[in-house]
């Protein structure tokens, strides 16, 4: 039971996690109809900048953590002003391959910079503050730290969404972009906006994983993947399916490594992806009916 | 009455909207039948449920006695229930006349079984050009669709339409963005049509033509059938008055 | 003016094979270095995948992102049948591969053809991903994370497939059936059917087209053609491991077909080709290579759709059109000689 509950804990920090990338990626998706592949190289870059700021200059974990989501905003402003502008009105194939195309160079960039796949550590702060419950159940500080972030960044989104009128535009927009346009949205403004906090998410989910397991150059690729079964099982561009969706995996996938083995862990995210294309393959919140 | 088509209970729900209730309704061999709605009524969806690109919830759909509702959309558009589309649509990098070429090889051989409107006599060549004669589109035989004028798209539409030889054909929102002289230059081929035995059930919001054109009518609001009958009797009912006054509003 | 300089068009398709024929034997026969004879095979093998593939992914429109997957399963059905847990002959083997590929792929298409667009992509990759890791961790069939190791070079009776130049030659003709069947749907029927698929699926099944079966035979037809592949490749390479069919395979499919040019044929090969070239011309660069195929795929997709292969097709017509406009100035007019 203590083991129970302590996988429980520890899957729900790493499904939020998961989370918090597929939020940036639904969002994006929700609002701008685009895949953005390049995603997990946000999530990559965003734990780098963490590592940078935190460990090579010495500040705090925060510092780092709020620089990453700036710089990892900043980047996603750039990739849609540059690429993702062009691509808006290009079928599916289009979008997927050029954000590929981008997840390859900054993959490159990461690798040139930071030389080799060499693990570098981002220390979370929260040692001391590990919980003990009962005799047994010990949790980490740094899960505690990231449940509290994550938890506080879903109620900013929350916030931003549904009670400022920059999010009724952007709900606006996602609803079509006719409608947006004669209510006088200004498109490019809330594009800006989508891809900036869609690329802070992104970062401030790599600096969580990179105080949990470490930076790598390859990091990327594990919640990119995740993120994208994430946005299917809770249906396109569904924010709240998407962060329910990623606790469900987090804690299957834990209670899964836990009491089966770490192998079939890694296969319950396509098993869930299974069942829900032959269940439900509009996701938990999707519409059912057509599907473009 | 002789009903080619016999829809009984037809659902649909989406999320939480309820798209489509519970509607039934006969449409009379080689008749010409409408169903009108403001927009946001169900009707394309009704559409869609008939021709099996969405599934009913619950409903059925017979045609000639033979169920579609557990048939493909395919299937139920070779068993001779062909339909057009609100918003235009054609095989964009293929001609006029292959586009009509296209339909018939994958409809199968013309079924007559009493049908004797252009375009179902003799082998495919003879067909495609029987029907681009019938609805003079000749000249534009080898065009591009995005080549085209609004209606010559929209009659390339409906040829290709009558190329898979159906019995029954559905035409959702016809006359949409046509002036009233195009709306009938259009109405003249199709009732050249339903002299050769095809059924027809046009669906628009267009109140105007579709009273001058239809021999019974049929009212949907809200996913529902709210009225039927002849035009002189919806025109005279009180609760489409409503619905098309508060519409209009 | 430009019809009447070219052949009609079966006799311009039977020039194209003779002298794809051509270039294969011709190949075969002058390049004896066995360097550039191992990359003529990889590049062989992977054109085996990537044509087929291209129906799929240029014609129908439905970029599969897992393609690896297929080439992974026929790679191990042949080293679990001839080495791993029988020893059978390859050409015993080659059939079960195929069958296995098929029933597969076959069985998937059910559950992924219920997706398009964004949600068959991110299906197929998962699907890639997933194979990959049954590869990885099947180890009563695969060998686990080491592989398999001491897989035979096929043989018939006695002329066994062992050097480079040997094995060229059957790649070169399994390349042949595989290019030269991906032509023979692309211009009947079926390449009709998809192109419509492309273009407007729900108006190709109003009109009557069975279209989930084009699509599922579509399917199963590139992923058999990438498990022939993977079978070339496990017989070239003796020893295969679950690095040679991650995702990353996967992708490079995807991007030989986009570099080389969608919705042709001659496009993926032409991909393949480049990007073969590519890798050892840039080999120096080191990890900046990735950064340059990144960028050729990002400035592709944006500005030449077409890839390389529409690039080369538009310089010919301009080319033709030269010619032809020079001719036509030569000759005279009718009616002008009075």
């Amino acid at each position: 039971m203590t083991a129970f509950v302590q996988q429980l804990i520890y899957g729900t920090s790493y499904g939020m996690n998961l989370a918090v990338a597929a939020a940036g990626l639904a969002l994006i998706f929700g609002v701008y109809r685009v895949i953005n592949l390049a995603h997990g190289q946000l999530i990559m870059l965003g734990g780098f900048a963490t590592y940078v700021v935190t460990t090579q200059i010495g500040t705090h974990f925060f510092v780092g953590f709020f620089a990453a989501m700036a710089v990892m905003g900043l980047l996603g402003i750039a990739l849609e002003s540059t690429i993702f502008r062009i691509l808006q009105a290009r079928p599916a194939t289009d979008q997927l391959l050029a954000s590929l195309g981008v997840y390859m160079i900054l993959g490159t960039v990461a690798l040139r910079i930071w030389g080799d796949f060499e693990a570098r550590p981002v220390n979370m702060p929260g040692e001391a503050w590990a919980l003990h419950l009962g005799e047994d159940i010990r949790i980490d500080g740094a899960r505690i730290v990231t449940i509290a972030i994550t938890l506080a960044l879903f109620i900013g989104l929350y916030f931003v969404v549904y009670r400022t009128h920059l999010g009724r535009t952007m709900r606006a927009t996602a609803q079509g972009g006719e409608t947006a346009e004669l209510m006088g949205i200004r498109k490019r403004r809330v594009a800006a906006l989508v891809f900036f906090i869609g690329g802070a998410l992104g970062g401030s989910a790599g600096a969580m994983l990179g105080g949990l397991f470490n930076v790598r150059p390859d990091m990327g690729f594990q919640p990119l993947l995740m993120a994208l079964i994430i946005i299917i099982f809770g249906g396109m561009g569904s924010l709240g399916g998407a962060i329910i969706a990623g606790l469900i995996l987090g804690i299957l996938y834990n209670l899964t490594v836990y009491y089966v083995g770490s192998k079939l862990g890694d296969l319950v995210p396509f098993g869930v992806l299974l069942i829900v294309l032959m269940v439900r393959p509009q996701g938990l919140f999707g519409l059912p009916g057509r599907r473009a | 009455m002789d009903a080619i088509l016999q829809i009984e209970n037809l659902s649909k729900r989406f999320g939480g909207v309820e798209a489509v209730k519970a509607v039934s309704f006969d449409v009379p061999r080689g008749g010409l039948v409408g169903l009108i709605g403001p927009n946001g009524a169900g009707k394309t969806t009704f559409v869609n449920l008939v021709t099996k690109h969405d599934s009913p919830d619950t409903g059925t759909v017979m045609l000639d006695a033979k169920p579609m509702h557990n048939l493909p959309s395919f299937k139920v558009a070779r068993a001779g229930l062909a339909r057009t589309y609100q918003k235009n649509r054609l095989f964009f990098e293929e001609s006029v006349a292959e586009n009509l070429r296209t339909a018939m090889i994958w409809g199968g051989a013309a079924k007559h079984e009493g049908l004797r409107y252009p375009g179902l006599q003799g082998r495919e060549e003879e067909r495609t050009k029987e029907l681009l004669d019938f609805f003079a589109l000749t000249p534009q035989r080898d065009s591009l669709p995005s080549g085209l004028s609004h209606l010559h798209r929209r009659r390339a539409e409906v040829a290709q339409a009558l190329a898979l030889a159906p019995k029954l054909l559905m035409l959702d929102e016809p006359f949409a963005g046509f002036s009233r002289d195009e709306a009938f230059d259009l109405i003249e081929h199709l009732r050249a049509c339903q002299k050769g035995g095809l059924t027809m059930l046009l669906i628009d919001h267009n109140m105007e033509v579709m009273m001058e054109v239809c021999e019974y009518l049929y009212v949907m609001h809200h996913g529902a059938l709210l009225a039927a009958g002849t035009p002189n009797e919806v025109r005279a009912n009180q609760d489409v008055i409503n619905v098309y006054l508060g519409a209009e509003t | 003016m430009i019809e009447r300089l070219l052949p009609s068009s079966t006799a311009r398709a039977i020039i194209g094979w003779l002298i794809v024929a051509a270039i294969l034997v011709l190949l075969w026969a002058l390049v004896g270095n066995n360097y550039h004879l191992r990359l003529l095979i990889s590049a062989g093998t992977a054109m085996i995948a990537v044509i087929p593939f291209g129906l799929l992914m240029g014609h129908m429109g439905y970029m599969a992102m897992g393609q690896g997957g297929f080439v992974g399963v026929g790679a191990y059905v042949i080293g679990c049948f001839t080495v791993q847990r029988f020893e059978l002959d390859f050409w015993a083997v080659l059939p079960v591969s195929i069958i296995i590929t098929a029933v597969l792929a076959y069985g998937f298409s059910f559950l992924l053809f219920r997706l398009r667009g964004y949600h068959f992509s991110i299906g197929t990759l998962a699907l890639g991903q997933l194979l990959y890791l049954a590869f990885d961790s099947w180890e009563w069939v695969t060998g686990g994370p080491h592989g398999t190791s001491g897989i035979p070079r096929p043989a018939i009776g006695e002329y066994v497939f062992g050097t480079n130049s040997r094995f060229f030659i059957l790649v070169a003709v399994i390349l042949f059936i595989s290019a030269f069947s991906s032509w023979w749907l692309a211009r009947g029927q079926v390449g009709r059917a998809l192109s419509a698929i492309r273009q407007d699926e729900d108006l190709a099944a109003a009109r009557g087209l069975n279209v989930l079966r084009y699509k599922q035979f579509i399917f199963v037809f590139a992923a058999v053609w990438a498990g022939v592949s993977g079978a070339l490749y496990a017989a070239m390479q003796i020893s295969i491991d679950p690095s040679s069919f991650t995702i990353w395979s996967s992708f490079q499919q995807v991007i030989y077909v986009i570099i080389g040019g969608t919705g042709t044929l001659l496009g993926p090969a032409i991909g393949v080709i480049f990007i073969t070239f590519l890798d050892q011309l840039i080999a120096d660069f080191g990890v900046w290579n990735q950064l340059i195929l990144g960028s050729l795929i990002v400035i592709t997709v944006l500005f030449f759709r077409g890839g390389l292969w529409g690039g080369i097709r538009m310089l010919a017509r301009l080319a033709l059109n030269a010619v032809g406009l020079a001719r036509a100035a030569k000759a005279p007019r009718p009616g002008a000689a009075e």
